[in-house]
């Protein structure tokens, strides 16, 4: 074996040289999930724009995964997710790696399941299943008075990472009551918008 | 649920409440891990000795206290909490779907 170091590279050189080797197909999409980091800061901006007149709760991802896993036999949530006076509470979700929304408005009655991927199945359900129990042994409103809705008509995405950017963006829309300028063509401008926003606003690590 | 282990920060002998708080974390198997420290020492010495215990990055777990993430330049003081409290440990997770 040859360990001469300008011989290797000479051969190095030759082996680049040559033009038969095999060069995969990479398209550069730019999709980056989302993670719930970007989603607590941005539940976060949320939070802070919210004034009395919205009594309105904003869960964030985080904060409902610790409900849910503190959740006992009596559904004793840690964490508020609503008081008197709350006329509604958008949550967050994630699961299996797939953020979706689910929104109360509790002066309706109505519970909104949103996912920008799914068609309604078995999470979905789990997760208002909780929030029913929550709001029965909890805040004594008997179950069986909501009326459960799956919003189908929402923008849908076309790829498997745009979720969580869909999620906050409904979460977002919701909040504010309209809708958004906001399409499946938007969405990577949209990450980089709420990433940006929420490095600016200082919510999140900047990269070393 | 899982085993719990327990870890003493500034445990100083003979000294009794007042100063010192015990809290929980509870990471998302349902860990417990408990620490003592001061009221008023900075919640980052808590995550730090955490993550050590759990062999994890510090940035890759988020704190969360009554529903707010913890910051490291906050003390128990400032967040008013009390003996016995719980702090969750919750990983960061990115979410896509697979299609």
């Amino acid at each position: 074996m040859c360990t001469d170091p300008d011989t290797l590279r000479a051969n190095e050189d030759k082996k680049y040289r040559r033009d038969d080797w095999n060069v995969a197909e990479h398209r550069f999409s730019g999709e980056v999930e989302l993670d719930t980091d970007v989603a607590e800061s941005f539940c976060e901006i949320l939070k802070r724009e919210l004034n009395t007149e919205h009594k309105c709760y904003i869960i964030s991802p985080l904060c409902w995964g610790a409900n849910v896993r503190s959740a006992g036999l009596d559904f004793h949530f840690k964490h508020s997710i609503h008081c008197a006076g709350n006329e509604k509470t958008h949550i967050g979700v994630i699961d299996e790696n797939h953020f979706f929304s689910i929104h109360v408005i509790f002066e309706e009655h109505k519970i909104y399941i949103m996912d920008s991927l799914y068609p309604l199945h078995s999470t979905h359900r789990l997760h208002v299943y909780l929030l029913l129990q929550h709001l029965q042994y909890r805040h004594e409103i008997n179950k069986s008075i909501w009326e459960i809705c799956f919003v189908t008509n929402n923008l849908k995405q076309e790829n498997g990472s745009d979720c969580g950017v869909f999620m906050l963006k409904s979460m977002e829309s919701w909040l504010k009551g309209i809708r958004l300028p906001f399409s499946k063509e938007h969405a990577n401008n949209a990450r980089h918008i709420l990433i940006r926003e929420t490095l600016d606003k200082k919510l999140l690590p900047e990269e070393n | 649920m899982s085993g719990t282990t327990t870890a003493d920060e500034d445990k100083k002998p003979g000294t009794e409440g007042g100063a010192h708080i015990n809290l929980k974390v509870k990471g998302q198997d349902g860990n417990e891990v408990f620490f003592r420290i001061k009221r008023n020492t900075q919640l980052k010495k808590l995550m730090n000795a955490y993550c050590d215990r759990q062999s994890v990055e510090m940035n890759s777990i988020a704190f969360l206290f009554d529903g707010r993430r913890l910051q490291g330049a906050q003390t128990p003081d400032e967040l008013e909490m009390e003996d016995g409290d719980e702090i969750d440990a919750m990983l960061h997770q990115t979410g896509g779907g697979i299609i």
